[in-house]
């Protein structure tokens, strides 16, 4: 039952969240009609109204900057040069942005926009686009500003301090105008950006004044490459073949050529007919060949080393660094394919 | 090659006859499991006692091998035998049925040999039918890049029924060198 009720209480405030919104913009637009019909005493009252704390409706930081611009050029109009000023300087510490059109507002409501950014000391850095950027060929831009000459450091920062990464993209002076700053996605360590989430940082310190303003823009960096491949695994103990013999395959054998020795005197004796006399020369030659291959076998092969499988090992250590060399060069082309996806990001930099 | 010795008694003692053989033996596989072969040879033997007549041995045999594992299997084989000296002539043909083993050692290129059988029946002209008789063998073979040499020594003991109180016996033993190829050749590790 709660449940229900909740979501239609939110239903309900959806055209309430809309309609605050629509008030606001309906309202700065009726004031620039009349700003516009230069009835400015008609459009004061309804652009203060927007950006005073009482104003029940929501009011974006754009809404915000644009009915202090259109106050400041009400009030110049008007003869208040000083209340202009003041009003462009709120619209720039909110907007370093912020600019007049010079072909819609009078050469004395920009030149009283200057004052007020030599005034005033603020800078910004315009939000990521959504880019997929090709460090071979591409480069990301970002766009500062600063509302009169400073000194600015740009940085790009990612990851918490222990494994920060941090690094200076400009380091310079500015002359009160936008600055657009490339970034081709590779670290000054010569590797591409890993994947996480990046700010850029915009760290200024006004050429006229004694103060200092920072902005930042947070963009998420997302490595697209082809699947890797993995590497061929090392060969198990039970892959490869044993490199020397053991006792128990030289016992082996000797039992073997025991066995023949053992068979050829069953056969000149115990299965030979009695009454034919034995016939042990030939059970004894055959016997001595099955003892001296066991024999042989047993001396030659106790704790020796077998060449056959060490070359056998060998032949697939090798295949397998053949294998792996292969597909490691595979890999590194397909690395070099990568491509980088940016995506604006909000919060702070991880 | 072999060096042969026969040994007969018909009644008249124990006669030795002995000397060389040569023979020669073609084998195909079927498959991986059965393996026929035809062999024949001939030999001269002489008598160990003076008086007694040279005897001359011609045989051929065909017969099969049956896998029945990696190291044994069965053997099977029909022997057409003539044995002639210059005062008479004897026509043998009888069969054999044998288990063969044939462990290899550690080097793969070198296997025991062994073998036990049977006889079941050896038809001679002008004897009985011949009784149930045996038939062993043990040996050694090397085979390295299908070169094939094998040292073997082999008995024939046969045995036929008493006829007017005397029982015939003889036995055939050989100690064979064989030398051969292989084509294609067994694949070696």
């Amino acid at each position: 039952m709660s449940r229900r009720l909740f979501v239609l209480l939110c239903l309900c405030a959806l055209p309430q969240v809309a309609r605050a919104q629509d008030s606001t913009t309906a309202r700065l637009l009726q004031a620039r009609d009349l700003y516009e019909r230069l009835e400015l005493e008609r459009a004061l009252p309804l652009l203060r109204e927007v950006v005073s704390p009482n104003w029940p409706y929501e009011v974006t930081a754009a809404q915000r900057v644009e009915a202090n611009i259109y106050l400041g050029a009400s009030h110049l109009l008007l003869g208040a040069r000083d209340s202009a000023v003041a009003y462009f300087r709120a619209a720039l510490e909110r907007d370093a942005f912020a600019d007049l059109d010079a072909s819609r507002f009078t050469p004395s409501q920009l030149d009283a926009f200057q004052a007020a950014r030599r005034a005033v000391f603020a800078v910004g850095v315009r939000s990521v686009a959504p880019t997929r950027l090709d460090p071979r060929t591409g480069r990301m831009t970002f766009t500062i500003v600063a509302t009169h000459t400073a000194s600015v450091r740009c940085e790009i920062r990612l990851g918490p301090p222990p494994q920060a990464i941090a690094f200076p993209l400009f380091v310079g002076e500015i002359e009160g105008r936008l600055r657009e700053i490339d970034w081709d996605g590779v670290l000054p360590n010569g590797q591409l950006a890993p994947s996480g989430r990046y700010a850029f940082v915009l760290l200024g310190r006004s050429g006229t004044q004694r103060r200092a303003d920072s902005a930042s823009a947070y963009f998420d960096v997302q490595q697209e490459v082809e699947a890797l491949e993995d590497t061929v695994a090392d060969l198990q103990p039970g892959e490869l073949l044993p490199e020397r013999y053991n006792n128990s395959t030289a016992t082996s054998d000797l039992l073997k050529g025991l066995g023949i020795a053992a068979g050829a005197f069953v056969l000149g004796s115990v299965a030979s007919d009695k009454d034919l006399g034995r016939s042990q020369t030939m059970a004894a030659a055959m016997a001595t060949v099955g003892v001296a291959a066991g024999a042989i076998g047993f001396f030659t092969r106790r704790g020796g080393s077998r060449p056959e499988n060490i070359a056998a090992n060998a032949r697939r250590r090798a295949d397998r660094a053949a294998a792996n060399a292969q597909i490691r060069q595979r890999n590194a082309a397909r690395l070099a394919q990568t491509v980088l996806v940016i995506t604006p990001a909000a919060g702070n930099a991880r | 090659m072999a060096i042969v010795e026969h040994r007969v008694n018909a009644g008249f003692g124990n006669e030795r006859f002995g000397g060389w053989a040569l023979g020669l033996d073609v084998a195909r596989r079927f498959g991986r499991r059965v393996t026929l072969h035809v062999a024949g040879q001939g030999a001269q033997l002489r008598p160990a006692a003076t008086g007694d007549l040279d005897r001359r041995v011609g045989e051929i045999e065909a017969g099969a091998a049956v896998a029945g594992g990696s190291w044994w299997g069965f053997y099977g084989a029909v022997t057409r035998r003539a044995v002639a000296s210059d005062a008479a002539r004897q026509r043998w043909l009888f069969g054999r049925i044998d288990v063969e083993v044939h462990p290899v050692f550690t080097d793969e290129n070198l296997r025991a040999i062994g073998r036990l059988g049977m006889i079941p029946a050896t038809r001679v002209n002008g004897l009985p039918t011949g009784s149930v008789s045996f038939d062993g063998a043990v040996g050694l073979e090397y085979e390295r890049h299908g070169v094939m040499f094998a040292v073997v020594y082999d008995l024939e003991r046969f045995g036929f029924p008493s006829v007017n109180g005397i029982r015939r016996a003889e036995q055939v033993s050989a100690f064979t060198l064989r030398g051969g190829l292989r084509w294609p050749r067994r694949q070696e590790r």
